[in-house]
């Protein structure tokens, strides 16, 4: 438990990091808000009262500390554009993110796990290099233009599903689920190659390993050897890689919700960079931040439950995790 | 139309006669919308109207907000939002191109045409309860002309020197002159027009949570998402109303937008894209909705900044600019090909337009001397793209130098008006006169005085235009106006003012478009 | 076996290497190697000869060939909505795409090996605030980092290279600190530490020739990426700037017209699907040679 303190200690030093860096990369950004909330036809009094209000006039440093304050007490601020407060703008739009992440990785499991078991029955066989270059192809088509792809089939020419928007769960499950199928497969589409060789590659390992074979000299039949023994043991390298994949899930989700129209974190980030919404945009990535380091820290936390060797050992190699 | 003594119809006639609207507008609005077979039959389709039900709007853009002066620049996209929440005082019949009485019921001019005394519709509540009175317009007019507010909107009305509420019902607007675009202004569903209520504006919450005295009320706002409205159970006109609900979505993307129309998960749209309007005008299960007014695409030069300063770069712009070609390629020739924003209101002839001519393009750069490199800000959306590569490759076809910037649309809207710009794309809204939107952009003293051009003739033209009492006069002023702009190349047209709107079979009593917004506050569906 | 507990994508990958490398040692470049090298090859000489190949320029609009189908005359992958050329502008875009795919990792890796390095050698603070850095780095999504650079620095074609190499950075820095951990302490080094060596001769001498080959496996594995995230970038019009043409851009622009000129959209979806994949396929056989040398090797 120790090492975990410490590892939540270093998450702390990580996100003040993370902060640090968003804050001086939104400062950079070119264009000077006061003159944009003034506009047009006002004077320099003017500009700079407005300026003073909302702070502008301060030192970088005094700024930083006001708005990482504000964020550990709850206050992240408010869009100098829309009039949005910055975490009401974020709350109302995690859900939609959240279910298209969550979506996405339950097709990339359910897709990865059949995989692996049929290749790692035959290693080199024929079946796994078919399955091995298919992976290969898919994760060759970014995301973006699979689903250019699927809107064109299951849109456009058949009219299965729609091309584009949200529907919450309020309106019924099968409402709320129709039109996400589409872009939470054009995500699982790239991300279950990872899971499915990192699943194929353990379940090699663990067929090697003596137990194994023990279970297969007293007739055990291969696919329930694969299924009993060696897919549990396995899923530990899946949960670590799923907590790592958060964060690439969160990359894949910002073009995904700009293309099918979900009203999620990712496309308001990418409104607020066009907009130049400063205020938005260091909340939308520090959310993320928040959002990878929990998720991997919930990883850690899960890996420590399950593997008894880790709480043994642990901490100090997690390091880097 | 003539600015006498007019009047409208009684308000306590409206419960006793049931669904006097939806049948004259039906009808008319239908027969231009579905053609000779519906016409037949709408008599009785009109008395037939199922009440109930929701409909999904989809929209291109999201509404930057509500309020007169933070909203800044409403838009197409907001209209068509605009119009189911708050009303203005007045409407405007498309078929007789005439204003009629909406929230004022009769209104009256004095000898010179400088004072308007308005009689309001009584017993009109606000959604949150309130009634509607003479104060509200008072304020909200009066607002909107502060110069210290700096709406956005005030350039366009600045004729109007004050409103005063003179008793509860009844409000005096007060011009500087004779304004021949005073009551079509007052039907405007932009920012100036519809009436909020004054207590919750001034609270500082109509931006984001919309009041008025409309069919719909306000229900819900996820930013980039969707607007939710519902139906309105004390409105004035409830007979009127059909539709519970409305739900506005926002659709950037055409593409997606058209292949929600046609799966049904969207059961209108607004869209200008040419590739889109061809295909739907050919699906049989489509509806099509289509206006020609007046207003044009067009794409502003500013004249302030070197080296647009100088005519002859303007004009080299505008001889390399070939406008049927881009007619043909961004709007697949669904929009008309125009020397001038005035429409059908008025032909202008050639209007002094500086045509496509490469070599007279030529000839001005190099008489020019100096290579020129000019910056164009466009959004960052298919139209934007195409039309700023449009003007580079044409601009660099006679050596001039155009860098792109890719902004999202209300970045464009900022720099146009922080004049932060050399070129950029802009509209002339439909209108029925378009006069006060030609005046704010000649005037030296205008604040939307966009292009920066100006002269001491051009100011008085302006003011001539403005202050002319006779219609005839007004429009060839205009003509001339219009034919200075040209001839100064301060702005290029890219096509004509044509609007469309597409809906499903199921929904009806949608008007085609008018100054390009869709109005389906008296929508019904037909299951 | 501490390493479960440091559970790192490419320790997963590095077992799985190990445990399939007994199945393919003896295997030769085949033509699962030579199929894409040759695309690659093809592809590379036209995209840098392509001025020269007598297109029209990737900008010039055919005001007689507006929406072309492949095959009309003059345009054998047709035109696209402005009437531009498609295999003029496929090959001017594979020149930006190619720069960043090969830019882009080599400029992060070049960071990540500073930094690796110096973690992996000289340990305790600078291990942790480099770890530090990474964790932090890695916490911002990828696409995320790209938008606001590109909103800070603008799409000019070295910027877009320079913020996308950043993303390789991390990883890259991980992977040779764990190397130079693993050489650290090896008998040569610590030989040459005896005989006085300063620290910048062991880690430029001793140290970096042994690691540096590993990388390269790593840099064939972050082009495919690079080209990827690029093609995103430009999908959303944030990359190099029109009118210089860039497959994400064309894919985006050719979109609303999927239904009637699918071809638009198609064509440099297509070869960027093949690139990419290409990119994949020898990376991975060049990889598994690199695990398997590297197994003979220690």
């Amino acid at each position: 438990m120790n090492a975990l303190l410490r590892r939540a200690g270093r998450l702390a030093v990580v996100l003040a990091v993370v902060t640090l860096i968003t804050f001086l990369l939104v400062a950079a950004l070119p264009g000077d808000v006061a003159l944009d909330i003034a506009g047009a036809d006002a004077t320099e009094q003017e500009v700079a009262e407005i300026r003073a209000e909302i702070g502008l006039d301060r030192s970088l440093a005094v700024r930083y500390l006001d708005w990482v304050s504000g964020i550990v007490t709850g206050d992240w601020g408010q869009s100098w554009r829309t009039g949005e407060r910055v975490w009401d703008a974020i709350a109302q739009r995690v859900p939609a993110s959240l279910e298209l992440m969550v979506l996405a990785q339950i097709i990339a499991v359910s897709l990865a796990i059949p995989a692996a078991l049929l290749c790692a029955r035959a290693p080199d066989g024929r079946v796994d290099r078919a399955i091995g270059f298919l992976a290969f192809g898919s994760v060759s088509m970014p995301s973006f233009m699979t689903a250019v792809l699927l809107i064109l089939l299951f849109s456009l020419t058949l009219g299965w599903l729609p091309a584009t928007g949200y529907e919450p769960l309020s309106a019924g499950l099968w409402e709320n689920l129709r039109p996400m199928i589409l872009p939470a497969l054009s995500l699982a589409l790239v991300e279950w190659t990872a899971l499915m060789r990192t699943l194929r590659a353990e379940m090699i390992g663990v067929l090697q390993e003596n137990y194994i074979a023990l279970a297969r000299a007293k007739g055990m039949s291969d696919r329930r050897i694969l299924v009993v023994h060696a897919l549990r043991p396995s899923s530990f390298s899946m949960i670590t890689l799923l907590g790592l994949q958060v964060g690439r899930l969160m990359g894949g989700s910002i073009i995904i919700e700009q293309i099918f129209g979900i009203p999620g974190v990712g496309r308001l980030l990418v409104t607020s960079v066009f907009s130049r919404d400063f205020m938005m945009i260091q909340g939308c990535v520090t959310f993320f931040a928040l959002a990878y380091v929990l998720a991997n820290f919930c990883t850690d936390l899960a890996y420590a439950r399950l593997d008894p060797r880790v709480r043994g050992l642990g901490g100090k190699a997690g390091a880097h995790g | 139309m003539p600015p006498t003594r007019s009047s409208g119809t009684c308000p306590a006639m409206r419960p006793s006669r049931p669904d006097p609207r939806p049948r004259r507008r039906g009808l008319a609005r239908l027969a231009a919308a579905l053609g000779a077979a519906v016409l037949l039959a709408a008599p009785f389709a009109a008395g037939a109207q199922q009440k109930g039900g929701s409909i999904t709007v989809g929209l291109e853009t999201d509404v930057t907000g509500f309020d007169a002066v933070a909203g800044g620049v409403l838009g197409q996209t907001g209209e068509i939002v605009m119009r189911t929440i708050q009303e203005p005082l007045l409407d405007f019949d498309p078929d007789t191109k005439e204003v009629k009485p909406l929230l004022a019921t009769a209104w009256e001019a004095n000898e010179d045409l400088t004072q308007y005394t308005f009689t309001l519709r009584e017993g009109v509540k606000f959604h949150d309860g309130t009634e509607f009175t003479a104060e509200d317009v008072a304020a909200h007019y009066n607002r909107i002309l502060d110069p210290e507010q700096k709406s956005r909107s005030r350039s366009f009305i600045s004729v109007i020197q004050g409103a005063e509420a003179l008793d509860r019902y009844t409000v005096r607007f007060t011009l500087a002159h004779p304004w021949g675009a005073f009551l079509p202004y007052l039907a405007a569903t932009s920012m100036s027009g519809p009436i909020p209520p004054r207590a919750h504006v001034e609270a500082g919450g109509q931006n984001r949570h919309p009041i008025g005295t409309g069919p719909f009320e306000f229900v819900s706002w996820l930013g980039g998402d969707r607007i939710v409205v519902k139906r309105f159970e004390d409105y004035w006109a409830k007979d009127e109303i059909h539709l519970d609900e409305v739900v506005f979505r926002i659709l950037p993307d055409t593409q997606t937008r058209f292949a929600s129309l046609k799966s049904g998960e969207v059961d209108v749209i607004w869209t200008d894209r040419g590739q889109t309007i061809v295909n739907a005008q050919k699906d049989p299960d489509i509806v099509s909705l289509k206006t020609e007014g007046a207003g044009a695409e067009i794409i502003l030069l500013n004249a302030r900044n070197a080296p647009l300063d100088d005519v002859r770069v303007r004009q080299a712009l505008a001889h390399a600019f070939n406008q049927p070609a881009a007619v043909k390629i961004i709007w697949q020739d669904t929009k008309p090909v125009v020397s001038s924003p005035m429409g059908d209101s008025r032909d202008c002839g050639e209007a002094k337009l500086r045509g496509y001519d490469p070599k007279a393009a030529k000839a001005l750069v190099e008489d020019y001397g100096k290579p020129i490199r000019l910056s164009m800000v466009h959004t960052a959306t298919p139209r934007g793209r195409e039309i700023g590569e449009l003007i580079q490759q044409m601009s660099k076809a006679v050596g001039i130098e155009v860098e792109l910037i890719p902004v999202d649309q209300g970045t464009l809207i900022k720099r146009t008006f922080g004049r932060e710009f050399d070129i950029v794309g802009w509209r002339i809204a439909d209108a029925v006169d378009v006069g006060p939107q030609l005046y704010a952009l000649a005037r030296s003293d205008s604040s939307y005085n966009l292009t920066g051009y100006s002269s001491p003739e051009f100011d008085d033209l302006a003011h001539r235009m403005r202050t002319a009492k006779d219609v005839d006069e007004r429009f060839e002023l205009q003509c001339e106006i219009v034919a200075e702009m040209n001839d100064q190349a301060t702005m290029l047209y890219w096509g004509g003012g044509a609007f469309y709107a597409f809906t499903t079979p199921r929904v009806k009593g949608v008007p085609p478009p008018y100054r390009g917004a869709v109005d389906v506050t008296r929508a019904w569906v037909e299951e | 076996m501490a390493d479960v507990a440091a559970p790192m994508p490419a320790a997963v990958e590095d077992r799985h290497a190990e445990a399939i490398a007994a199945h393919r040692r003896r295997r030769r470049l085949g033509p699962m190697f030579w199929i894409p090298a040759a695309w690659l090859v093809v592809l590379i000489l036209a995209a840098a000869a392509a001025p020269w190949l007598g297109l029209a320029p990737p900008d010039e609009i055919d005001w007689m060939a507006i929406q072309a189908p492949p095959g009309v005359e003059n345009h054998i992958l047709g035109t696209d909505v402005l009437g531009r050329d498609i295999l003029s502008r496929v090959l001017h875009g594979a020149r930006v795409s190619l720069t960043v795919g090969f830019a882009a990792p080599a400029i992060g890796v070049g960071i990540g090996l500073a930094l690796g390095l110096a973690a992996g050698y000289f340990r305790g603070w600078v291990d942790e605030v480099v770890g530090i850095l990474i964790d932090a780095w890695l916490a911002i999504p990828g696409l995320a980092v790209l938008l606001l650079f590109s909103a800070v620095f603008g799409g000019s074609l070295s910027m877009v290279c320079l913020s996308l190499g950043l993303l390789f950075i991390p990883a890259a820095a991980r992977i040779t600190r764990a190397q130079t951990l693993s050489y650290a302490n090896r008998e040569f080094v610590l030989a040459a530490r005896a005989m006085g060596a300063s620290d910048a001769r062991i880690l430029l001498r001793e140290v970096l020739p042994n690691i540096v080959w590993p990388l390269m496996a790593f840099v064939m594995i972050d082009i495919p990426i690079a080209i990827v995230v690029e093609g995103a970038l430009s999908f959303l019009g944030l990359s190099v700037k029109a009118p210089t043409p860039s497959w994400g851009g064309m894919i985006a622009e050719g979109r609303e017209h999927i239904e009637d000129s699918s071809w638009i959209s198609l064509i440099p979806t297509a070869v960027m699907f093949v690139t990419v994949l290409s990119f994949n396929l020898a990376g991975d056989v060049i990889r598994r040679r690199f695990a398997d040398t590297r197994e003979a090797a220690l």
